[in-house]
């Protein structure tokens, strides 16, 4: 019951236009939740037994989060100082009974008290004397209620079931304020009734304090965004930035290296797509590898080209030339890396790595630049050393009139590092041969490097079912170089894999990561990707379960490669988009929807 | 059903009024702050709190302890937080997406109308808003109001006081949540 108001009429006059100006339009109180004519509200509270900081006390377990869910919410705690006599004095009182009870019990039946017993007794013990050295205590009462639009209340009822499981897992009792719903508005409402006898229990700071709901800020997109989605929590839009990561106002990441990871169906190359498109609208370059051939028919409809793997047809045509640099130390880095695809890391002696040295510096004096795979040839074949036959055999096939020549030594290159701006090519390793993969994986990465160390322009790479590319082993150890340049000059790399097991192997690279998105995948999976980020084992734990329970299309995303506070986004795609891709048969993941 | 306070009509049916639900009981000032009046003529004082933008380290729990610690025997202090329409970040992007280079090709012109027309057509994006209803306890409690800011500023925490429009905003919203846009 409310009292009618006995202020003045002044302050009467401005209760009336305050009421006029905030009452509902509309309200109808259903048993355990209140309809309003464009939402619903569903309040929850909880309920729960215990001595204020015992240990087992359900209390002790909670947090402000766990009544948050699939839903927008409004959460409040109502904290009350108490007062330290009262405080002592009730739980003195409660101590003097319960001991009493047991005293008289041993005395008359000659029974022990029970371990729950006595630990609940030296609680209260425990509690008295911390209230007793002025350690402060609260009264709490706290509440969520879920919002849903009208057509959405069963989606709000399913999150709220969870949230109540969630609570009976953790001791308490979820309480739905079944028949009182409407005291929900009271005390949620400002200047309400904030002890409306929900359970109000007694905390110390240390149980009060993660009940607390931390602060949030607004993040507005970096110049360079793409549009992610939704907060799945929040609601808040989600935005990435290739340079400024995910909230353009903390320090930029250090790395250019963006890892999408999930298994498959958790809608990762969606993902990919979503971002690289948005890219590409932008004016930037974009570069894909695409081992499937998935996204040759979106490449084309964009006007993007499709370079497919493998030794062009046109025979003044080669794959790439490899051997491009500025100044001889590079020259001497790709000369290397060359003869290692082709004869492997074994075969690469002191003696013959000592002939490349010799033979790229004696190029370089008289010939400084770029050199085709004859020059290399000519120049080891100058040198002085018995080590000189090997890397002469082995380049014997790929130099201009060999058998491979249409790899590396023809007039003209398919892959060039002078890409067209604003342009979508799309690398179609669907046709590859196994004989040619290893090679076609190096040359590849080699390219890949090569853009960002010689071309420097601006774009963004994304890697598909990168972990063909990291099982090579040459993509592998270029991928720490990769990350280090590439933000320097403006380019982004994406990594999409559903095994994130082999980028744990190489630790250098993960942890050099920027931002990832990971999506569902087993719990084993997970808690090895986060073991292997250096998070400490709870933290690992806590995140692998959080990750193995999300729903298709939705990420954790992690900052600072999984050391900034994750959070889970619902990636969402313009209707119009998946129409288009669906009418270029794109994806099952589309197809099915 | 309630309706709301509006005089019923011969062929309507009253079943009560909206009205009844709101316990506050208007506002008042103290000490230059605005304060609502609640529902047992105590007076309320409200601030919103927000992470400090430049501050990508904000310790909250260090601020709520600060906060808690420093409350006298008997005040009351209320944490709110709730879901609030935020469409600014999202106009920032329509924005960007409009500065975007002309579409040269009839695919990529499909996808920037859908992508802005997206943008424009998706239902409100939602912040949350954190607030703290203070039960003013007196004249004592003034001083202690006043230095919240400072107690929170030292761990990246921003309190920003709030008016009385900002205070029936948020009881409006409550009232009236709007999921349906």
């Amino acid at each position: 019951m409310f009292r009618r108001n006995t202020q003045p009429i002044s302050e009467e006059s401005t209760a009336t236009e305050y009421i006029s100006k905030v009452a509902p339009a509309a309200i109808a109180l259903d048993h355990d939740h209140i309809r309003f004519p464009h939402g619903c509200l569903l309040p929850l509270t909880a309920r729960a037994t215990g001595i204020p900081g015992m240990n087992e006390r359900p209390w002790s377990k909670m947090n402000c989060s766990m009544f948050y869910g699939d839903a927008p919410a409004v959460y409040s705690i109502t904290l009350r100082r108490e007062l330290p006599d009262t405080m002592k004095n009730s739980i003195r009182a409660r101590r003097t009974l319960s001991e009493g009870l047991l005293m008289a019990l041993a005395t008359k039946t000659g029974r022990r008290p029970s371990m729950a017993e006595a630990s609940q007794n030296a609680a209260m013990d425990q509690a008295e004397s911390m209230l007793a050295l002025g350690k402060p205590a609260y009264k709490a009462t706290l509440l969520a209620a879920l919002y849903s639009s009208p057509d959405q209340y069963d989606h709000a009822e399913r999150a709220r079931k969870l949230m109540e499981t969630a609570l009976r897992a953790r001791g308490l009792q979820g309480q739905r304020l079944i028949y009182v719903a409407e005291r929900a508005l009271h005390y949620l409402q400002p200047g309400g009734n904030l002890f409306p006898n929900f359970d109000e229990p007694v905390v110390f700071p240390e149980e009060a304090l993660p009940l607390i709901p931390p602060p949030t800020r607004q993040t507005f997109p970096a110049e360079d965004s793409v549009y992610i989605g939704a907060h799945y929590i929040e609601g808040r839009d989600v935005f990435f930035s290739a340079t400024a990561g995910l909230d353009p106002t903390v320090p930029p990441p250090p790395h250019a290296i963006n890892l999408i990871l999930g298994e498959m169906g958790s809608g990762k190359t969606t993902l990919m797509r979503w971002m690289m498109l948005q890219r590409l609208l932008q004016g930037r370059t974009v570069l894909s590898i695409d081992p499937e051939g998935e996204n040759n028919s979106l490449c084309e409809a964009v006007g993007g080209k499709v370079v497919p793997a493998g030794i062009p047809a046109d025979k003044d045509t080669c794959l790439l030339h490899p051997l491009q640099a500025d100044n001889p130390s590079d020259m001497l880095l790709a000369v290397r890396f060359l003869m290692t695809i082709l004869v492997g890391e074994a075969a690469m002696t002191p003696g013959v790595n000592a002939v490349l040295h010799e033979a790229v510096l004696t190029r370089w004096e008289r010939f400084p630049g770029n050199m085709s795979i004859a020059d290399l040839r000519d120049a080891i074949a100058g040198v002085n050393s018995p080590d000189i036959h090997v890397p002469l055999a082995i380049l014997k096939e790929y130099q201009h009139g060999g058998v491979h020549e249409g790899f590396f030594d023809r007039k003209y290159a398919l892959l060039s590092t002078k890409l067209e701006q604003g342009q979508w090519y799309n690398f179609d390793l669907s046709t590859l041969r196994e004989a040619n993969k290893k090679i076609i994986h190096a040359v590849l990465a080699w390219f890949i490097y090569h853009v960002v160390t010689v071309g420097k322009q601006p774009m963004d790479i994304f890697i598909d079912e990168g972990w063909r590319l990291l099982r090579s082993g040459a993509f592998a150890d270029l991928l720490d170089e990769l990350g280090r340049r590439a933000r320097k000059r403006g380019i982004g790399v994406s990594l999409v894999t559903h095994l994130p097991g082999d980028l744990a192997k190489n630790q250098t690279s993960l942890s050099m990561a920027s931002t990832a998105f990971i999506g569902r995948m087993s719990p084993d999976e997970a808690l090895l990707f986060f073991r292997s980020l250096g998070v400490s084992e709870g933290e690992a734990m806590a995140n692998a379960q959080r990750v193995s329970r999300l729903p298709p299309r939705v990420f954790l995303a992690a900052p600072s490669g999984g050391r900034g506070a994750l959070f889970p986004v619902a990636v969402m795609i313009p209707p119009t988009w998946l129409d288009f891709w669906k009418k270029l048969g794109a994806t099952s993941f589309l197809k099915s929807q | 059903m309630f309706k709301k306070a509006t005089a019923p009509s011969s062929e309507q049916e009253e079943v009560g009024y909206t009205q009844s639900f709101v316990l506050a009981q208007g506002f008042t000032s103290i000490d230059g702050f605005h304060a609502l009046i609640g529902h047992d003529n105590t007076k309320r004082l409200f601030a919103q709190l927000s992470a400090d933008a430049d501050r990508p380290e904000v310790r909250p729990n260090d601020a709520y302890l600060a906060m808690l610690s420093s409350m006298q025997p008997g005040w009351i202090i209320r944490m709110l937080q709730i879901f609030w329409p935020d469409p600014l970040p999202r106009q920032k992007f329509l924005e960007l997406v409009e500065g975007w280079p002309q579409a040269k090709h009839e695919g990529t012109s499909i996808l920037l109308d859908g992508l802005a027309l997206a943008i424009q057509g998706q239902g409100i994006p939602y912040t949350r808003k954190t607030i703290i209803e203070f039960v003013h306890p007196g004249p004592e409690g003034t001083p202690w109001w006043q230095s919240v800011p400072e107690i929170c500023a030292t761990h990246g925490v921003q309190v920003t006081y709030m008016a009385q429009e900002e205070i029936e905003a948020l009881s409006y919203w409550i009232f009236n949540p709007n999921l349906s846009t």
